[in-house]
């Protein structure tokens, strides 16, 4: 059942509309977590045998199991149902978002205008939009995240949100905040005497996963940057109205305007897969510049591919090859520790994670699980019911 | 103020080796959205009618139709069907495929 959005910009569907959303949610859901587990079955069983009978050897890495996969029927049903899927998340959206745009719009400066519960927008025309936004449609998203259709236009905020919603089925929380609050709460948990004063999210989009930050460390000053301004208007009115102080600002995380040593953590999520590498590299040094000495830096992330098996390298892939989002398999090619490094980061201070899903599981049980070492396997970051979110950190030598 | 477009750019990946599969793919599960919005509707429909005193669900199950009613029905299922498999008219022989359906079904499709 997909509900309304939590927040004063909720625009209820008609009935219909809604009931496109649920289908599509279900197919989302038959197809990750129904069909991947018989696709992997297949694979054992068919695939892999066959590639192995030829080459005398398993496939040793993502590539060559994605090669012996494309002439098998139920990869071919897999993808085509997971790609339509994901335009059909779009198309029950839509809709809706183009009749209530101006009501849409009239609700984000009204709420944004309210200063009671304090948070910045900080709109820069001057920031250019990065070729990897403006030319690719992300997530076969219609006009990409950056698009403005009105003035001061917060639609790609409202499609992201809504979309998302669909997009998820339920799977990452009633505001789909669920990795802001699993990646908050981690560090709340797990270095109980580190007390954060200043918080950046990069690349924060709506700031769906940076409001979980204002809320587990409420005395600390937190704000959201991304390059998109219709996406900073509407995740500035939606932090309002959940009552959460965030400031959103218009910039590019590979050029951060701050002062050097003003931030005790940068954090992003399920960012850096949408970036050209050295784009990412950028961010991971001006990362280091802007955090203050024993400062966190933290990326929650799909894992790389050098902890996954040849199978989960191939499955998490999928996306950079049929979702429009080229920079992904290039990103988990990486060694983590190595751009981490290469920014200025010490490696003795580098860690991994691998954590349940914090608005899922007791608290108890969370805490317990968050202090284990990190366990690479088929859920890790495989976006099911069963998922555990992967993540890096980075403390800056004190 | 311009309309959002429903359409993302660049090039659709091609899954299936054989033209018009994919194709074929995003129609049956646009079709297949539009059968369970149309049930959705329909239950509801019901369960509304309910609520104001009128048992639909009953009256449904309930309900005989008279021999012009199944003649009429049997016609348009048969018609339906003759449209959607349209583009397969030659590949096999209708008259063979419908003995596994109705008894009239056949004879009122080439009625209709």
């Amino acid at each position: 059942m997909i509900k309304n959005l939590p927040h004063d910009l909720a625009m209820p569907p008609h009935r219909d509309e809604r009931t496109r959303q649920e289908f599509v949610a279900s197919l989302r859901h038959h197809v990750l977590d129904g069909m991947s587990i018989s696709m992997r079955d297949k694979y054992e069983s068919t695939v892999k045998p066959a590639f192995e009978k030829t080459h005398g050897r398993e496939p040793v890495d993502g590539e060559e199991v994605h090669d012996a996969m494309l002439s098998d029927p139920y990869f071919c049903f897999y993808s085509s149902i997971r790609y339509n899927a994901q335009q059909m998340v779009h198309q029950s959206v839509i809709p809706l978002v183009n009749r209530n745009l101006d009501a849409i719009n009239e609700t984000t400066k009204a709420l944004g205008n309210n200063d009671s519960v304090g948070g910045q927008l900080t709109l820069n025309p001057d920031v250019d939009v990065p070729r990897s936004v403006s030319s690719i449609d992300v997530h076969l998203t219609p006009g990409s995240y950056h698009s403005e259709y009105a003035e001061d236009d917060a639609s790609t905020g409202a499609i992201y949100d809504n979309s998302i919603n669909v997009f998820a089925f339920n799977q990452m929380g009633r505001y789909t905040n669920d990795i802001g609050m699993t990646f908050s709460n981690f560090v709340k948990e797990i270095y109980p005497d580190f007390k954060p004063e200043k918080i950046l999210d990069a690349g924060c989009t709506i700031g769906h996963n940076t409001v979980p930050w204002a809320q587990t460390f409420p005395e600390a000053e937190v704000t959201g940057i991304d390059i998109a301004p219709a996406l900073l208007r509407y995740g500035s009115a939606r932090a309002k109205s959940l009552g959460a102080a965030v400031n959103f600002t218009q910039m590019d995380a590979s050029k951060l305007a701050y002062e050097d040593e003003s931030f005790d953590v940068v954090f992003s999520s399920m960012f850096l897969h949408e970036l050209p590498l050295k784009d990412i590299r950028k961010y991971f040094k001006e990362a280091f510049r802007v955090l203050k000495p024993g400062g966190l830096f933290l990326t929650m992330e799909l894992p790389p591919n050098n902890k996954m098996g040849a199978y989960e390298s191939f499955y998490l892939d999928w996306d950079c090859f049929y979702n429009k989002e080229p920079y992904y398999k290039p990103f988990r090619d990486q060694d983590y520790v190595k751009l981490c490094t290469d920014a200025g980061f010490n490696e003795e201070q580098f860690f991994e994670t691998v954590l349940p899903r914090f608005t899922f599981t007791p608290h108890d049980s969370f805490v317990e699980q968050a202090k284990r070492d990190p366990v690479f396997d088929n859920s890790t970051g495989r976006f099911s019911e069963e998922i555990r979110w992967y993540g890096f950190g980075v403390w800056k030598d004190a | 103020m311009s309309q959002i477009p429903m359409k993302h750019r660049g090039k659709q990946p091609r899954f299936f080796a054989a033209e018009g599969v994919d194709e074929l793919m995003s129609m049956v599960l646009e079709l297949t959205t539009e059968v369970w919005v149309v049930k959705k509707r329909l239950y509801l429909l019901e369960r509304v009618a309910g609520n104001q005193g009128i048992d639909l669900t009953s009256g449904i199950e309930n309900y005989e139709l008279d021999d012009k009613e199944v003649k009429d029905l049997d016609a348009l299922r048969a018609h339906l069907l003759k449209r959607i498999l349209r583009s397969a008219e030659g590949t096999y022989s209708p008259t063979q495929r419908v003995k596994d359906g109705p008894a009239d079904a056949g004879q009122n499709a080439e009625a209709a």
